[in-house]
């Protein structure tokens, strides 16, 4: 009897843990807000005077920053503070009036790559009082902070955040990125190029950025006459794909498409190749930094859309690879520092249009700012950044720039 | 029909790994009555091991499967080290120490994994080079069949110890009776920190076939793999080594024709649904046994 009791205890505990990772994001988010609303609410109020108070003085912009530094998608977050660190020694050392200071002793505030992290993330960098917060990569930890950020009223630049839904949430959150319908557009274009008829789709269901560049890759898709012949799901945490390889070769699709992150793309790569599927199989910005060592013949004939690329011959692009390969290699040399890179410079710049470096002048001098740096772009009046996108392939294993498709 | 057999294929295969691991669960819950949760952490580690010592392998001209020779010697010391320091001292404590200590090692070990081996998750080398074979529409794996194999002859081999040998007559005394086992000049500690060897070094083996279909190591990927492999423990009834390859199957054939067949989203649900299921209905297990003696 005991023994019962105690396998119903720990089986109610498994599945109680289970149903909580499964469903659990979206209601996190909101459940979470409620309570971290009081103690923002009066943090902010505090926060608002004295920095108000402190910047007429000081032209030093307090910069919170988060990524992942774990997780499946870590060697993101590694790019990110790498960038960021090097964005900031190159503006404290310039002779730019204004300066920066990155909050937290100029580390990158770790989300793990998870959703339900973002929020603790987020609130952590509350004591710190930065003024603006730069971050995150992933769409599905963007909103929730965005949430935060909105009813706090701090500015927000999502690096790497694609999902549409992201800057929707209020005046005060941008991004110097593109967003996932403009993506997913330029994938169907792409894969109506390369002769695709018939679309196959496989997405991570629990992910905000998946969803989001899989409805958009639809839309497109069937408008310009691909056929959308099998959708399947699978989850973030997944590692096996046969189910899914299975049906994607019985469809008879002739293009598989596969919007989630880098750690799982090896494998449905490998388990839909061997499965007997040889058509092309493409992702988007997620795929950036996806390890390919073993399945060089695998990645034969796989294509993604990215934010930048760095075969990219333009100048700035040039000097930013170069600086930052000589520093830190070229390992972690991926679309998301790059966006982090640019994150910060574009404070600055917001700073300068904005005529302070408190949120208020940095949210007035970001709105509809032009911006040259690694990326080139005009954020438009919902934040976006209208910039172009860039088609990567493989070749023997190595990510090989394609083409750039201006928007 | 081929996509029908092509799932059994695929979903055999997925159970075999399942069954691996699930035999290192029952062989401890069997001897000592504790569910070491961290036995999935043991099979990161195992991976991790792979992952360092295939290219050593390679290197040296011999195949890449024998680096599950370092896999298992580094199991085995993990696993017996994890038994002496933390599971012994809380033995006489309850079972329920036991198990929160379980989960202790498995968080301990994950995170001393990130320290030493990165937050990265790494590619495995391709561990067999096998074709695979094509009838009627479907593609099976000759990895597929050495992975089921392995499975089997695991099971089998450890059925026969148990029952057979000397040490595995003092195996399956020492859960009977601790006190009557020690009059019988059973010395309980060395045969708990045995079964700890044993189950570790599955967990080894588990983890070279685990890497050779899913070539990925992560920190975390032990929790989910243990996971699973817990529930097909209990569905095939607990402490019953036949159980726990039938349970591991069976798990394994649900989760790829639920994806298959009915939704990709509900594979996970309706798995932990089953074992509610199989639990109010019958708490043993399938092959498990509500008296007696269970290894």
């Amino acid at each position: 009897m005991k023994r019962k009791l105690l396998a119903f205890v720990l089986t109610s505990v498994l599945v109680g843990t289970m149903l909580a990772g499964c469903s659990g994001n979206p209601p996190q988010s909101s459940s979470s807000s409620p309570t971290a609303a009081p103690t923002t609410a009066s943090s902010e109020s505090s926060s608002g005077s004295d920095t108000s108070a402190a910047d007429g003085e000081d032209n030093i912009i307090r910069i919170g920053v988060v990524g992942s530094l774990t997780g499946g998608s870590a060697i993101y977050g590694q790019g990110a503070q790498n960038s960021v660190t090097m964005a900031a020694e190159e503006i404290n050392a310039s002779d730019s009036p204004i300066k920066v200071e990155i909050v937290n002793g100029g580390k990158v505030v770790d989300d793990a790559g998870d959703a339900k992290q973002a929020v603790n993330a987020y609130n952590s960098l509350e004591p710190e009082k930065p003024e603006a917060i730069v971050g995150a990569f992933f769409s599905s930890i963007t909103i929730p902070m965005a949430e935060l950020a909105n009813e706090q009223g701090m500015l927000l630049l999502a690096t790497g955040a694609t999902n549409v839904k992201v800057t929707q949430i209020g005046p005060t959150i941008f991004r110097d990125n593109f967003i996932d319908p403009f993506q997913g557009e330029m994938a169907a274009n792409f894969a109506k190029e390369i002769g695709a008829t018939k679309a196959a789709i496989v997405y991570a269901k629990d992910d905000d950025y998946s969803n989001g560049l899989k409805d958009a890759f639809i839309e497109s898709a069937t408008k310009i006459g691909i056929e959308i012949v099998y959708t399947g799901e699978c989850t973030t945490k997944d590692t096996d794909f046969t189910a899914q390889a299975s049906k994607v070769v019985d469809s008879g699709a002739d293009f598989l498409f596969y919007p989630a992150f880098l750690d799982t793309v090896p494998l449905i790569v490998q388990q839909v190749r061997d499965a007997g599927f040889d058509g092309p199989i493409m992702g988007g910005d997620g795929w950036d930094g996806a390890d390919t060592s073993g399945l060089e013949s695998y990645f034969e004939n796989c294509y993604f859309t990215n934010h930048y690329s760095s075969e990219d011959t333009s100048p700035a692009v040039q000097a930013f690879v170069t600086k930052y390969t000589e520093r830190y290699g070229a390992d972690t040399l991926n679309a998301c520092a790059a966006l982090y890179y640019d994150a910060i410079y574009m404070l600055v710049e917001a700073a300068k249009r904005g005529g302070g470096t408190d949120t208020a002048s940095l949210v007035k001098g970001m709105t509809g700012m032009s911006f040259s740096g690694v990326g080139t772009f005009t954020l438009d009046e919902n934040r976006n950044a209208i910039k172009a996108v860039v088609i990567n392939t493989y070749v023997d294993g190595k990510v090989k720039w394609l083409k750039t498709l201006e928007p | 029909m081929s996509l029908f057999i092509q799932s059994l294929v695929n979903g055999l295969n997925q159970g075999a790994i399942y069954a691996l691991i699930a035999l290192g669960y029952t062989m401890v819950y069997g001897i000592i009555r504790m569910i070491n949760f961290a036995h999935g952490d043991f099979i990161m580690v195992g991976s991790y091991t792979l992952f360092y010592t295939i290219p050593l392998m390679i290197r040296a001209g011999m195949p890449a499967w024998m680096a599950v020779l370092f896999a298992v010697a580094v199991c085995t010391v993990v696993g017996i080290l994890v038994e002496v320091i933390a599971y012994r001292p809380v033995r006489k404590a309850g079972s329920l120490t036991a198990l929160i200590t379980a989960l202790a090692m498995s968080l301990f070990l994950e995170n001393m994994a990130m320290v030493l081996f990165g937050p990265n998750p790494r590619s495995v080398p391709a561990i067999f080079k096998l074709p695979s074979l094509e009838f009627i529409g479907v593609k099976l794996q000759l990895k597929y069949i050495i992975t089921f194999a392995i499975g089997l002859l695991m099971m089998i081999s450890l059925t026969l110890f148990v029952r057979f040998t000397k040490l595995g007559k003092a195996m399956r005394a020492v859960p009977q009776d601790k006190q009557a086992a020690t009059l019988m000049g059973i010395k309980v500690n060395n045969i708990i920190t045995v079964t700890f060897g044993i189950g570790s070094a599955l967990a080894a083996v588990a983890a070279l076939l685990y890497c050779s279909t899913y070539p990925r190591v992560t920190l975390d990927m032990g929790s989910m793999m243990g996971l699973k492999a817990f529930i097909a423990a209990v569905l095939g009834g607990i402490g019953s080594l036949p159980g726990a390859m039938a349970g591991g199957l069976l798990v394994g054939l649900i989760e790829i024709f639920v994806k298959v067949y009915v939704a990709p989203g509900w594979y996970e649900a309706i798995t932990y649904s089953l074992l509610i299921i199989v639990l109010i209905v019958r708490p043993s297990g399938i092959l498990g046994k509500n008296i007696g003696e269970k290894v």
